[in-house]
């Protein structure tokens, strides 16, 4: 790593590519589509979407950097079981930790904990980055495609919990003078379908903006 | 890197099976490390738990620290156990070893269940029977508070291993249980009368609560639980008519 400090600065134009790219360019689920089924299970409301998007950003990270230090040694043919076996342990001790350090948190969030293991992101950067750069690339590609899950899901979490229960993190916040209005909670935002919708419109929102997507896929 | 070839079988083998009880190693060394933590959650959970179907501003134990919690418990509740029958059994239910869902689910005629009492500031006493049933994907569970009438609810509390949030996993919610504080498990003939309502059908009365609005089979669950609750407590609310 030493010789890599002295020869550029600590986080390259390439390295702050490694983290933004995943956000809008190459965002992991309007621009690959991976990780959409955790992203309509989990975001009926924002607490569980912040939630899972940090669990996400951790084991995305770790496993990175864990699969690109020991890329060197992996049997090709055997690779993905290998990436695998490192996810769910890592996906385990985040759960042991939870149990014994944070045990509220860990009632509300244990069944998805586990969801994170079939999470196509996490086995997607592993195979596709993690498995031919270093760890400290690595650490980044899995911070900013953690960030890039995390953003759609937060913004999802954000309309659905908005609209579906008039509250944000257990909070109302559409006053009750709206309400008097006429005005109803949309029971269809509560439903996993409500964030195909909103998924859609991010997508169109997106490729709007930024045309370079638009032949992509 | 070229000195072994990484793709032959023995190579293959040989690193599978390190990474195997490397993983394992670390996994069960953590897991053993941290489990006198966990125990203590659990514990801590179930007396919470405990408190929250009983005392008069449930909502309030959740922010409670841990000292309170175990002071209030050890103050106010007692338990015991009791066989099919109704007769004591233990004068203590043990807490951390005891396992209400084996003795339910396996045990039959011979099962051990819990009775715990609560005694109020003002003296009253109130019963608290424990609750196990199926949700949609999983395990429901929970304490019920009742009267020493055997029929006025005092409060519940819930509990679940997978329901889903937002529709199911309201159940544990305030909006929910509070909605069966002082509520009637009889009608005036003694009949069992209680009902958790599909969401948005019950209207009003004494003998039943409002359900979870997408969540017909957590709300179903429910109803069936405390039903099966008072059967397996026959003993106790001699109910005239299941």
């Amino acid at each position: 790593m030493a010789e890599v400090a002295s020869r550029k600065p600590l986080l390259s134009k390439q390295d702050r590519k490694l983290v933004s790219d995943p956000l809008n360019d190459n965002n992991p689920i309007t621009v690959q589509v991976l990780g959409v089924c955790s992203a309509l299970a989990v975001t009926s409301n924002l607490a569980n979407s912040i939630v899972m998007s940090v669990a996400v950003i951790l084991v995305t990270a770790a496993a990175n950097v864990t699969i690109s230090s020991i890329r060197n040694f992996i049997p090709t043919r055997v690779r993905m079981i290998v990436q695998l076996v490192v996810i769910a342990a890592l996906v385990i001790a985040v759960r042991e930790a939870l149990q014994a350090f944070a045990f509220p948190v860990y009632k509300e969030l244990a069944v998805y904990v586990g969801l994170i293991i079939t999470n196509c992101i996490v086995m997607g950067r592993l195979e596709a980055f993690a498995m031919a750069n270093r760890p400290f690339p690595a650490l980044l590609d899995g911070i900013g495609n953690g960030l890039g899950y995390g953003v759609i899901l937060i913004a999802v979490g954000f309309f659905r919990e908005l609209f579906g229960a008039g509250k944000l993190l257990g909070y109302k916040v559409i006053p009750s003078a709206v309400y008097d209005f006429g005005y109803t909670d949309n029971g269809i935002m509560i439903l996993p379908i409500a964030s195909i919708f909103l998924i859609g419109i991010f997508i169109w929102v997106q490729r709007s903006f930024n045309k370079d997507l638009i032949d992509i896929s | 890197m070229s000195k072994f070839n990484k793709d032959s079988n023995a190579y293959t083998i040989g690193f599978l099976a390190v990474l195997a009880l490397v993983v394992a190693l670390v996994l069960g060394v953590l897991s053993q490390s941290l489990k006198p933590l966990t125990d203590a959650n659990i514990k801590l959970d179930t007396r919470k738990k405990i408190l929250m179907s009983c005392v008069s501003d449930p909502n309030t134990v959740a922010t409670k620290d841990e000292g309170w919690i175990n002071n209030t418990y050890e103050n106010s509740i007692s338990g015991v156990l009791i066989d099919v029958k109704g007769d004591t059994v233990s004068d203590v239910v043990p807490e951390g070893s005891y396992d209400f869902r084996n003795e339910v689910k396996n045990k039959g005629e011979a099962r051990q269940i819990p009775i715990y009492s609560y005694t109020d500031d003002k003296d009253s006493t109130y019963y608290i029977v424990q609750m196990i049933g199926m949700g949609l994907w999983d395990e429901i569970n929970g304490y019920l508070c009742i009267g020493s009438d055997w029929n006025t609810i005092k409060g519940v509390a819930f509990d679940h291993k997978g329901e889903t949030p937002g529709l199911g996993a309201e159940l544990v919610k305030p909006w929910f249980t509070s909605q069966f504080i002082n509520k009637k498990l009889f009608d005036e003939e003694g009949d069992y009368a209680f009902k958790v309502y599909k969401a948005g059908k019950y209207i009003s009365g004494e003998n039943g609560v409002d359900g979870m609005s997408g969540a017909t089979l957590t709300t179903e669950g429910v109803d069936m639980m405390v039903r099966a609750t008072i059967e397996m407590y026959a003993s106790k609310f001699n109910p005239v008519n299941l």
